[in-house]
């Protein structure tokens, strides 16, 4: 048998290994280890809208806005924080700042999933809460001796009736 | 052959490759343009996001490849390696370029989790190596591996994602559907509309996870009938760019799908159904 050959055999048993790793992946919940597998891309899981917690939470499918409000002498109004361009035919097929709003938006997922498990009990140095705060700083930054607060709050999108939740709210924050 | 194109393991490799480099240089293009998102003192800046790694917090190779220049480069890599697996200018070239691709990928999945399309990307870019190995040298148990290796990840990821869907009562009953596609973010007026009608979002709901579900058995049947199933799959992700904006999804996806048409019709000459 050729060298070439022989790593080639070993290669496909390490495939049909990494494949049954790869199935048994869809099976389990992520850990450390598994999501090492994952990052790697040795063993993913493909989920597709089919993650868990789509049973578990009554308004995964809920827009989730980010609201940002400035308080100096008085407290200042809220104001809705756009996490990218408006949706239409151009940014169905060129958004480069969808980064963005997609880790912003799950931070603030996990900042209302939190909240809703364990009310007031989330560490304000965690690193959803900060990024919410950087994304609340850099769309409504304070002027001197303004403090800021954001909330996050949920929309039922195109569904009637609409209502509107209030999923998170921040301390007040001074730069 | 299919539509002119000879079902040969170098057309699919080739053909693979076009489709993987026009999502390479789409979503290289994507990160050069978007590398301001970045910067050191926005929300996906380093000093924030190395508080996620215990093994990369203290790097400085972490911090410059996660600034907008180390993104930025990372852009240009996937745009050059997109082309010359578009060009594909000499034989040597394409294992270069792949590997570009896989080091890349690789990088940016230490720090930031890979959407389902850089997943797949990844998938072929590991595969299509392997399988230029195969050809390059002549070699059967390489090509193997390597339609083994993609074909195999395209069919767990589809089956994967049916049975997670299937495994939840709120996809059974249409909810998920039905808020998935009423939402302003993953979903438009018309389907919401469409959705609207439980009876009709729990028909959708079951549209999209069987044939999911039994996309597997898809690999024993003919040619023909395979490649017919591919460009179902193909129309449903097209259909998902409008409703969900996910445009790099599908090109991702039609790059393994001639993987999957090696790996049929290698089962089915094991199975003696050719």
């Amino acid at each position: 048998m050729r060298l070439v050959d022989g790593l080639g055999w070993f290669a496909l048993l390490l495939v049909v290994g990494a494949l049954a790793l790869g199935l048994r992946q869809q099976f389990v919940r992520l850990t450390p280890r598994t999501m090492l597998l994952e990052r790697l891309g040795l063993a993913s899981q493909w989920k597709f809208f089919g993650q868990q917690v789509i049973d578990q939470c009554d308004w995964i499918f809920e827009d989730l806005h980010l609201l940002v409000r400035r308080s100096g002498e008085h407290v200042g109004p809220w104001q809705r924080v756009p996490l990218g361009k408006p949706r239409g035919v151009w940014t169905m097929l060129w958004s480069p700042q969808g980064q963005l709003g997609a880790m912003v938006g799950n931070a603030m997922e996990k900042l209302a999933s939190a909240e809703e498990r364990r009310p007031l009990r989330l560490a304000p140095d965690c690193l959803p809460y900060l990024t919410v705060l950087r994304a609340a700083l850099d769309a409504a930054a304070p002027r001197e001796g303004e403090a800021i607060q954001f909330a996050v709050a949920s929309c039922t999108g195109h569904r009637r009736p609409r209502t509107v939740t209030l999923r998170f709210l921040s301390a007040w924050h001074q730069p | 052959m299919i539509g002119g194109l000879a079902i040969t393991p170098a057309a699919m490799l080739s053909l693979s490759c076009v489709l993987l480099g026009i999502w390479s240089v789409f979503v290289g293009a994507r990160d050069w343009t978007g590398r301001w998102q970045w910067r050191a003192d926005g929300p996906l800046g380093w000093p924030l996001r190395r508080l996620a790694s215990r093994w990369l917090r203290d790097s400085r190779l972490a911090a410059w490849v996660f600034s907008p220049q180390g993104i930025g480069v990372m852009g240009l890599v996937r745009m050059m390696a997109g082309a010359t697996l578009i060009a594909q200018p000499q034989a040597w070239a394409l294992p270069v370029a792949l590997l570009l691709l896989i080091i890349v990928q690789v990088t940016r999945s230490a720090w930031m989790p890979a959407d389902g399309g850089e997943k797949l990307a990844q998938a072929v870019a590991v595969g299509a190596a392997m399988l230029w190995i195969g050809i390059f040298a002549d070699s059967r148990p390489w090509r193997l591996a390597g339609t083994a290796w993609t074909g195999g990840q395209l069919v767990i990821a589809y089956f994967g994602s049916g049975l997670s869907k299937l495994l939840l009562r709120r996809w059974r009953n249409g909810e998920a559907p039905h808020g998935a596609l009423s939402s302003f973010t993953s979903g438009r007026a018309l389907t919401a509309a469409f959705v609207a009608h439980p009876r009709r979002a729990r028909a959708f709901g079951w549209m999209v996870l069987l044939p999911e579900l039994l996309f597997p058995f898809a690999l024993l049947l003919p040619l023909p009938w395979l490649v017919a199933v591919l460009l179902c799959f193909l129309g449903f992700h097209l259909v998902i760019v409008w409703v969900m904006d996910l445009v790099a999804y599908p090109i991702a996806f039609a790059a393994a799908y001639p993987f999957v048409v090696l790996a049929s019709i290698s089962l089915r000459q094991v199975l003696g159904l050719a």
